[in-house]
This record gives C-alpha cells, structure tokens and sequence, in this order.
C-alpha cells in the first residue's frame, strides 16, 4: 500500500501513447508521487495485481482483449479493495453512469479531461473515498462479529434455561379436586412412564400405593383452607416402573373468591433414595450406641451386681449361724436391694432403646406437672426439697403422651431436688410461647460445669452413680421430649443453680394465628 | 487361712451404701472385722494410724480419688496394704497404681472369694509387717543400752572383723575386746554373734 505520498498505480491502456503521456504526466507530480506499473491487456493487469499490491488502477475501457464494462468487472472481482479510476476515449454518458454503477471510483475523458491537477486529484480522492469504505466495511464486519457472538451467548444462555427447566427433576402437576390432571411437566410425564395425553384429563388417585395413602393425601386437600393454602406430606406411590417409591409432595390449594378449592398445584419428589440412606444411617448410629450402651451398662451394672454377690456369700455363711440372724436378714436385704437397682439400670435401657412411637392424646401439661410433683415429693422431701409451681392458666392442650411427659417431668424434679446436700427449693413453671407450651424446672442448687453441661443428655453419663445414679435419665427426657417433636435446654453456670427448659409443639389444631 | 489379728480391721471406703455394706457384711461372715467410709475424705478424718489391717477402697469416687488417698497415706507413712477397686475401663489407672506402689488391686467384676482372697493376703503381709517392725522396736531398744565403745565393736563385729584384727584397730587388748563383746551380747540378750547378726542386719541395711 502507498507510504504516505507515494502512490503504486497500475495503469490498465492499450494505447501506447496515451499510456506514456498519463506516465508523463503523473512523473511530473512531485507530491504526491506516484510509481506507475504499466499493463497493456486485462490478463497482463490481472496478472500484475496478483503479483504486487496497488493503491489505484486506472483502466482505459476500451481494451483489446475485452469489451468496456466487462474489463472493469473483471478487475474489480480480481481487487475488490482497489479503486478503480475509469479513463476512456469517448464522452458517453451512458457508458460513465454505467462504469460508476459497476463500481468505478471516478470516470476521466482521456483528452479533454486529463491534466496533471484532475488526474492527481482524482486518484487521491479515489484511494481516500475507498480506505474509508473499507474502514467502514471493516467496521460493520466487526460489528456483525459481536452481534453473532452475542446472539450465540444468548442462545447457549437460552438453552441452559430450557435445559434447567425442561431437565428439572421436579413434578409438577396441577389437578382438580377429583384428582383429575389439568396439567403435567415433562419431569412428572417422563416419571410416570406416560405422555401428557395419556395423562389429562384422567384421575392421579390410581398412583397412591393403598388405600391409607390416598386418605393421608385426602386429608391433607381437606385441611387447605384460604388462610393456609399449602400443605406438605410424604407417601409412598406407585412409581414409573410399578414398584413403590417414597415420594414428598408441597399441595397449594387455588381457592375462588368464595373459599371454595377450585385445583391444587403439587410439587413433588422421589425421595426414595433418601429415605433408604436416611434407614441406612440411622441404622448405623443405632449400632454404635448400642455398642456404647452395652459398655456403659456393663460398668454401671457391675456394682449392684457386685454388692449382691457379696451380700448372698456372706448369708450363705450366716444361714447356719443361729446368733446371726439379724446379719442374714440385712444381707438379704441388701441383695433384695442391690438386685432392684439392676432391674431399674435394665428397665432404664430398655426404655431408651424402645423407639416405637407411643399413644398421645391432648392433655392440659399443668395436670402433667402437678402429677409429677406427686410422683416426685416423697425422693424430694427425703432430699430436703421443696417444689413451688408457678403454673400459667391460658395453656393450648398439647398432643402428648402423658405418661413419658410426666416422666420427664418427674425426672427434671428429681434432679433438681437432689442438686445439692442441703435444703433446695425447685419451681416449675409452665408458659405459652408463640409456638410451644413450655415448661421448666429450675433449682437453687451449685449449677453445673461446663463439662457436666455438655455430657449432661449423654447416656450413663451421672454425677451421682454411686447414689443409683444410672445417668439415663436426662438421655430418656431428651429422647422422649425429641420424640415429641419439642426441645430440652439446659441453663446452668457453677453457681447459681439450674434451669431445664422443655417446649413442646402446640398442637396442630390448636395452634391460633398470633 | 489364718485368721488374721482381732485387733486388725479391713477399712472399705466406697461412695456406692449397697456395695459397702456387703463388704462390711462379706467380711464379718468370715469373721473380719470392717470398718467403713463413705468417702476418702472420712478415711483421712478418721483413721489411727496406728490401727492395723488393710484399707480396700474404690478408685472412681467423688471429691478424693482412690490414687489421691493412696498418695495421702504414702506422704503421711501409713503402710497398711492397699486394695484398690477398679472398674472395668480403669485398667491403666490400676497400672499407675501399681506403680506408684499399691499393694493390689481388683478389678470389678470380681467374686466375694477373690476380694476375700485379697483381703487375707493383704492382712498376712500387714501383720508380718507390724511384727517386724515390733521386733525392730525391741531390738532398738537393746541398741540403745549399748555404749558407745560396746556399739562401735558391735558394728565392727557385725561386718566380720575378729577380736585381734578390731583390738588393733582400735588400740585395744585383744582381752579388752572380748570383754566389751560379751558384755554386749549379754545386753542384747542374744547367745551368738549368729544370733546377733539376726535381728540387727536387716536394719542395718
């Protein structure tokens, strides 16, 4: 390309003199200056043009070895970045018009035309007017460039979507209270085996594993109301292959103005696998309390037992004694005690290990507490103890299984009423949280360390295992308190004193909007 | 088995009532007499020192453990043989025990004849001990008639020396020495020098 002031023309002319009188005339520019490379025919200039490069071509159109326009084609294919400055013989009008449609920069009449002045100018402007086509050209190249890149960004962006939604793992299915479908996603379609048509419009009830499923599934529609339109449950269905799967629904109920419940929307998922891991660990940490446990009964067996088997020897040396009567007797006292504590050690574990779910029923947990009081005052009084309750009176039942509430409760006292040698005042309390029915018991006793805090729910863990300390009790309220879906805490410091804190859940049913 | 000394009592310290009473109960239907402490602490309170026996204590027990009574009864010069109980997960707590020089120790669970087993045992070994130790009052007591010239040929006796080699050594007549000798046999109630090596060469060690 030119440097600057220097331009490389190639100069397309059949005609000798005309070529050298432009060569002429063009040599005699001093700035711009211009370096001429003469072809006498079309091939020659095509030839020439893939050879070096060029800023500008002036074509005579009246060639030997092709006709006017056709030349001009012809180069502008071969140099499409070039401008092309037509010469010619004649003043034609039609021809002119026709060379700068075809993609001419300028068009010169060779005699009246060519001075040194129009021919510099022209060429100058030519080169200029094509740079800046081709800068634009490059410009708009560019530009398309980033369109189609952006277009393909929005494209991958777009399938990701389609693919999240489409590939989603999710059931969704809406359906009449009849349990008939009005719509299913391709994630609920694929799950089933079916296509949409072979689902709309028909019932889901036929995918409920028993008839006890579809109740719980019935019950759970039955209790949407306006106020709470959403409801989540767990069943097993029938799934795609006909084999029961565990599967976690959230139902929405959608109600018209009235309150009536027009369609449910349900999201739904298989959570088979999850339960079966769920089994598998809970499996698993069974086991290794057991193993913990069988240690821990080990050891705290081992002194009644011990105690008994001394306590019998010995009588068996008394028996035949007649001055030893009184010594006999408090042996067989002893192993008749001794052999109690074993039981109670056993019937403890047997307790912690038993899992089942247990009967409730909705109970008022102020009579809990002032049964457990009773239960709890003859150990309190021999303790020096005195239980204060200080009992609130706008309690929700709570759905409970009396019994194992009241022996936590029972327990709770138990501890606080031998917290300390001396005389020790215990109070229960019980309260209404925004979501629980709460109570608690609280001693005046040295508190805890932080260590006795921490191990306090573990099983065999006691302060007091020589006094018959089996150190299950507070494990069996935590479980027991876990089992009703509530929470135990404990608020202790060495010092002053303890606080055992249960919240029970309200019962569903029972539970107002605050 | 020999029945051991009336005088001597098995001491039992234990948090747990149960247990310790039918050591108390075990023991006396052997015809040994208990004596029992809820905690280390009432031991210490409570002991003679110069009561004879053997003390058969728990290690796990609130406040003072069966080791810091072990170590209590070690600064204080109390021999009685020690019985530490330990449970089953106390193995190498009944290794320090040992180390730290406890007679025995039981672990649990253990029959009524092995704790009786023990217990003889450790109460042999505590009045073989008491005996020796009232020997060596007595045999003390003869040292201390002694003068000083009769203990110094004593000494020098006892270590194997004659009467010549201990008369030159002393600068004394052969005579002389014989002289002191007999006098000292004499007030140390013993016939023979045999005799006499007897009961002053395990102390002299």
């Amino acid at each position: 390309m030119s440097d600057g002031d220097l331009f490389h023309v190639l100069l397309v002319e059949d005609s000798q003199l005309d070529a050298a009188l432009v060569m002429q005339l063009l040599a005699a520019v001093r700035s711009p200056r211009f370096q001429v490379q003469h072809a006498a025919q079309l091939a020659e200039a095509v030839d020439l043009l893939s050879q070096r490069e060029f800023d500008v071509i002036l074509l005579d159109l009246m060639m030997p070895d092709c006709n006017g326009l056709e030349g001009l084609e012809r180069l502008s294919t071969v140099a499409s970045d070039l401008p092309i400055i037509v010469l010619t013989g004649v003043t034609d009008e039609g021809v002119a018009l026709e060379a700068l449609r075809s993609g001419a920069e300028d068009y010169l009449v060779k005699d009246e035309a060519i001075s040194d002045s129009l021919l510099v100018r022209s060429i100058r402007y030519g080169v200029e007017r094509k740079r800046a086509e081709l800068e634009i050209r490059s410009l708009n190249t560019e530009l398309e460039e980033r369109v189609a890149r952006r277009t393909a960004q929005l494209r991958a962006s777009e399938e990701r979507y389609r693919s999240v939604v489409e590939g989603q793992t999710e059931l969704i299915v809406r359906w009449l209270p009849d349990g008939t479908h009005t719509f299913v996603n391709d994630a609920y379609c694929r799950y089933f085996g079916k296509t949409p048509e072979e689902l709309i419009g028909k019932s889901l009830f036929p995918w409920m594993s028993s008839d006890e499923q579809r109740e719980a599934l019935q019950g759970r529609i039955d209790s949407l109301t306006v106020e709470n339109p959403v409801a989540r449950g767990e069943h097993k269905g029938i799934g795609p292959d006909g084999e029961t799967r565990w599967q976690r629904w959230t139902e929405r109920g959608i109600f018209d103005e009235e309150g009536n419940l027009l369609e449910l929307q349900s999201v739904g998922q298989d959570i088979t696998e999850q339960k079966q891991t769920e089994g598998a660990l809970r499996r698993a940490e069974r086991l290794a309390s057991i193993g913990t446990m069988a240690a821990g009964i080990a050891h705290e067996i081992n002194n009644p037992i011990a105690a008994a088997l001394n306590a019998a020897e010995a009588a068996m040396r008394f028996k035949d004694d007649p001055d030893a009567k009184h010594l006999l007797e408090r042996c067989l006292d002893n192993v008749v005690r001794s052999a109690h504590r074993c039981r109670l050690i056993v019937e403890n574990v047997l307790k912690f290990s038993r899992q089942e779910p247990t009967e409730r029923s909705l109970v008022d947990i102020n009579s809990v507490v002032r049964d457990a009081r009773v239960s709890a005052l003859p150990y309190a009084e021999r303790e020096i103890a005195t239980i204060d309750l200080q009992l609130a009176d706008d309690l929700p039942q709570v759905w409970i299984n009396e019994l194992e509430i009241e022996q936590v409760l029972t327990n709770l006292i138990d501890n606080a009423s031998r917290s300390a040698e001396g005389p020790i005042q215990v109070t229960v309390r019980t309260a209404r949280t925004k979501e629980s029915v709460r109570f608690s018991v609280e001693d005046d006793g040295p508190g805890m360390s932080v260590e006795q805090r921490q191990r306090a729910f573990d099983p065999f863990y006691s302060t007091r295992q020589k006094q018959g300390g089996t150190g299950l009790g507070l494990s069996i309220a935590h479980g027991i308190v876990e089992g009703h879906g509530g929470n135990i805490e404990i608020t202790s410091e060495v010092g002053p004193g303890t606080t055992v804190t249960v919240d029970l859940p309200i019962a569903a049913n029972d539970a107002k909007m605050d | 088995m020999p029945v051991a000394n009336a005088q001597s009592s098995v001491f039992v310290v234990d948090d747990d009532p149960e247990f310790r009473e039918s050591v108390s109960l075990l023991l006396a239907s052997v015809k040994l007499n208990a004596e029992v402490f809820n905690s280390a602490e009432d031991f210490v309170a409570n002991y003679d020192q110069d009561r004879g026996g053997c003390l058969v204590s728990d290690i796990r027990m609130p406040g003072m453990s069966g080791l810091e009574l072990q170590k209590w009864m070690a600064d204080n010069q109390i021999k009685l043989p020690i019985i530490l109980v330990t449970a089953h997960a106390e193995v190498p707590m009944a290794v320090e025990a040992m180390r730290a020089g406890a007679v025995d120790f039981i672990q649990k669970p253990y029959s009524p004849q092995q704790l009786l087993e023990r217990v003889h045992q450790a109460l042999r070994q505590d009045e073989q001990r008491r005996y020796e130790e009232r020997e060596d009052a007595v045999t003390q007591d003869l040292l201390d008639t002694l003068t000083p010239r009769e203990r110094e040929i004593m000494d020098l006796l006892v270590d194997g020396d004659n009467a010549k080699e201990i008369g030159n050594r002393l600068k004394l007549s052969t005579k002389t020495v014989d002289f002191h000798r007999r006098n000292m046999l004499d007030k140390m109630r013993v016939d023979s020098l045999l005799e006499l090596a007897q009961i002053v060469r395990p102390r002299e060690q």
